[in-house]
């Protein structure tokens, strides 16, 4: 707790008297700056009805560097690969330290609504989702289903 | 108010109050240390809020302007509470005093916001009210609105009758006239009769005299002669014999006379009552007095309890005139005729069949197609006065089956919504689910295949007529077959062929609000019109992909413009005509995408003329504007609740609920206006209540759903 910057602590506070709807943020009991986060998937998209894990890390210099943020949850999502990373300007070089927490929860759950392949960082995903829209949102579906349900890992 | 102003004095970098609060040229403003010093990168700053760079200004980031502002808030006593670490007020993120719950919103407050927040509450209840008192002076607009209708129908009553009586006065005056002619004529020709007869008894008269005088002179001379002494002999016997050449010519004369006297004069003169059967059907049936459009102020007072403001905008609109697509449906229609045309209604302007009153045998000599032919050019001339009256006259014509109609108005959709006693207007039948979840039992069923009157082959489309009648496209028997509501058969017409009035495999069939019925006559590539006695009117259309051409026309509807929409299905389009054939718009092509169709079957017209389309081949419901641009979708392939499997009858109830007869998964299911699922009934089978192959659908005045089982050759009421 101890050197934990005021910042943080506001933040954090606000996250958890007022959540944002869908989005559920809360510090790990050891590392105040490593939050557990779950992002319930937009309403219309093809994740809707999934819960999704994610990391999220406050480095030492944040706010002036970006959080760092990971899916913990699979998803078929082009700008999201593999193991997790996303592809997401703000959490780059758009980063600025006016945004917080909150802020970039809402713009992942954003980019669960409108995915962009033309900007992938998950290349056959994206391809997929070029060439056969209909076919890629259904593997979303259906990976929602099998790994962002309840069970699912 | 507290909140704000503490968000407008905190950093937004460190979330902390303004320490030195330095303002960047972009007039965004932030703390000098650390915030604004962690950002500085080569003379150069970033600003966080808009991301706009800046050069520094000599001196450093010291020499950035103070935010005085900021700073002169900073320094009001009332910012410098001394905050201890206790709960934090929800509302102004003060961590100052001991918060208490809200009644209201279960918010933890501290005093200030507290109070801030029930006046906010009673702020808004003010608001509140003033919208119910915003609206109160409408709601006695329409009182005093229904108040002048009132005042107004007396004085439509008023001026009905005496339309009435000045036509049923003209009738009277015709016929009397028409009684003096036939007076005229009997003493014409029974005076011409009895000067020919007076002729002849004065001829008789003058041979009677003659007979007399010669049998006197003979007599005499008889008497004379007998005494033999008498005269000379010769002389006599010459005299004799003259005489009784005389007796003789005579008895010739008399012969010819007693054969009797020519009757032929008597015989010629008869009174022919031929045309009393028809001009008392006629006169018994002559006129009509008819509702034509619900009145939507009285419907939305009487009986909607949730008035919304749409509908209180519609009924407004309506009031004063605006937006006349949408009037026309809703005001009440005896006021067009009544001051459009004063005779409109009940003139007996000559037709065929108004002929036939004044012509001289009284006997109805034309056939019934050069009557119905008799309107085509009437109708089609474009003039809506004209073509009103005309129509008119065409109701008066049948005026049989309108009489039933006027006389049992609950079963005439048109006036069915205006009647606050309505049964579909009580309150638990306005609820959709209500009505809806109930359906499933078949009702009555009727039809076998065969092709006698009564038998079905194969049949399609179906539709309901203004009084109930069931009308089937008896497509593989090329005609249409009209059935009673509760499944006696009433007419037929048509049979297989390509001439007027014949059909080859016809598919859709729609009854107009006129009572007209259109049929889609698929393999001859047209649409026919009928009247509700099945005299053809006129039909249009050939094959081909061209404008105003079809291939292989399906479902057909009208909007209540009177606005011909056809299912053109092997062109995968929409095609509009106007009731005379014109064509006026298309929409639709080949695919599945939004707007694209796949060989829609089906289609139906709501009330506010939204099109629905069963586009078959891409398993869904599509809907449409009226000038085709695509408004959504729903189903989709499946057999889930509410997916779609070759939907194709679809028909909409007054309420805009959407009944689709789901071909493929043998069911009929019912969605909302909005394309919602509400409820479906019925599986595949013969058994009464299952269906082979559901082609249209149409619904009775009570709700009552009527689908066509095609491969059951029967239609089912449920």
């Amino acid at each position: 707790m101890a050197g934990l910057p005021r910042r943080i602590t506001k933040e954090t506070q606000r996250l958890l008297s007022e959540p944002v709807q869908g989005i559920s943020a809360t510090p790990d009991e050891n590392n105040l700056r490593y939050f557990h986060v779950t992002i319930n998937g937009p309403k219309d998209s093809p994740f809707e009805g999934g819960v999704f894990k994610l990391e999220l890390f406050l480095p030492e210099e944040y706010p002036m560097a970006a959080p760092k943020v990971r899916f913990n949850t699979k998803i078929y999502h082009p700008n999201i690969d593999k193991i997790g990373r996303i592809c997401l300007d703000i959490l780059k070089d758009k980063w600025s330290p006016a945004l917080q927490v909150r802020t970039v929860l809402l713009s992942i759950q954003a980019l669960l609504s409108a995915p962009n392949p033309d900007d992938p960082l998950a290349n056959d995903v994206a391809d997929n989702w070029k060439r056969n829209e209909a076919a890629a949102i259904k593997t979303a579906r259906e990976w929602t289903q099998k790994y962002a349900m309840s069970g699912g890992q | 108010m507290e909140s704000h102003l503490e968000q407008l004095i905190t950093c937004p970098v460190c979330l902390d109050r303004f320490k030195v609060p330095k303002i960047l040229p972009c007039q965004h403003t932030f703390c000098l240390k650390p915030c604004l010093q962690n950002l500085v990168v080569d003379k150069k700053i970033r600003c966080p809020q808009c991301r706009s760079t800046h050069f520094l200004p000599r001196q450093g980031l010291v020499g950035l302007p103070n935010n005085l502002t900021i700073i002169s808030i900073l320094d009001l006593p009332s910012s410098n509470i001394v905050r201890k670490k206790d709960e934090v007020c929800q509302e102004c993120q003060q961590e100052n005093s001991k918060p208490e719950k809200c009644s209201h919103c279960e918010r933890k407050l501290c005093r200030d916001c507290s109070t801030a927040h029930f006046q906010h509450l009673v702020h808004s209840l003010a608001r509140s009210l003033n919208q119910v008192r915003k609206h109160i002076p409408k709601v006695s607009e329409m009182i005093t609105e229904l108040e002048e209708r009132q005042v107004k129908s007396v004085s439509t009553a008023n001026s009905l009758k005496s339309e009435v009586n000045q036509a049923i006065e003209r009738c009277v005056n015709e016929l009397k006239n028409r009684q003096n002619i036939l007076l005229d004529h009997v003493d014409l020709f029974v005076g011409a009769q009895t000067r020919q007869l007076r002729v002849e008894q004065d001829t008789l008269e003058m041979e009677l005299a003659t007979l007399s005088s010669h049998c006197e002179a003979a007599d005499k001379k008889c008497q004379f002669f007998s005494d033999a002494s008498k005269g000379n002999r010769s002389e006599n016997a010459a005299e004799v014999v003259r005489l009784m050449q005389q007796s003789q010519e005579h008895l010739r004369n008399i012969k010819s006379i007693s054969s009797g006297i020519d009757d032929s004069i008597q015989r010629a003169i008869k009174f022919h009552k031929d045309g009393e059967n028809a001009l008392l059907s006629n006169a018994s049936a002559f006129g009509e007095i008819a509702y034509s459009a619900p009145s939507r102020l009285s419907l939305s007072l009487g009986s909607d309890p949730v008035l919304n403001d749409m509908e209180i905008d519609r009924a407004f609109a309506v009031e004063h005139g605006r937006r006349a697509d949408q009037v026309s449906s809703y005001i009440p229609s005896f006021t067009t005729p009544l001051f459009d045309t004063p005779t409109l209604a009940v003139s007996p302007a000559p037709s065929p069949d108004n002929n036939s009153l004044y012509g001289s045998s009284g006997s109805t000599t034309n056939s019934p197609r050069n009557q119905t032919n008799a309107f085509v050019p009437g109708l089609s001339n474009g003039n809506p006065q004209r073509r009103r009256r005309l129509v008119r006259q065409r109701r008066v014509d049948d005026g049989s089956e309108r009489i039933s109609s006027f006389l049992s108005p609950e079963n005439d959709p048109s006036t069915r919504t205006s009647l606050p006693n309505s049964p579909l207007l009580n309150s638990t039948t306005n609820d959709p689910r209500w009505l809806y979840r109930a359906k499933g039992p078949v009702k009555r069923w009727f039809g076998s295949k065969g092709s006698d009157v009564g038998c079905l082959n194969w049949p399609r489309g179906v539709a309901v007529t203004p009084n109930d009648n069931i009308v089937v496209a008896d497509s593989s028997n090329h005609r249409v077959h009209i059935f009673h509501t509760e499944g006696e058969p009433t007419l037929t017409f048509g049979g297989y062929g390509s001439d007027e009035g014949q059909f080859d495999c016809l598919a859709g069939v729609h009854v107009t609000a006129q009572g007209w019925i259109l049929t889609a006559d698929r393999y001859n590539h047209r649409i026919q019109i009928f009247d509700s006695m099945g005299r053809f009117i006129r039909m249009f259309g050939q094959e081909g992909s061209g404008e105003g051409e079809l291939s292989y026309p399906w479902g057909v509807a009208t909007d209540n413009m009177g606005f011909i929409y056809v299912c053109d299905k092997d062109n995968h389009r929409i095609q509009v005509f106007t009731l005379d054939g014109q064509f006026i718009r298309k929409f639709g092509r080949i695919g599945t995408h939004d707007g694209q169709l796949d060989s829609p079957q089906y289609l139906a017209v709501t009330h506010d003329n939204k099109v629905l389309v069963s586009d078959s081949g891409n398993h869904r419901i599509q809907a449409f504007d009226k000038y085709g641009r695509f408004l959504f979708k729903f189903g989709r392939e499946g057999s889930a609740e509410g997916q779609l499997k070759y939907p194709r009858g679809v028909v909409v109830d007054y309420r805009g609920n959407i009944v689709v007869g789901d071909s493929g998964n043998n069911r009929i299911q019912i969605y909302r206006h909005d394309g919602t699922y509400l409820s479906g009934f019925s599986s595949w089978g013969p058994a009464p209540g299952q269906v082979k192959g559901i082609e249209g659908v149409a619904l009775l005045g009570n709700n009552d759903i009527v689908i066509s089982d095609r491969e059951n050759h029967r239609i089912q009421v449920f």
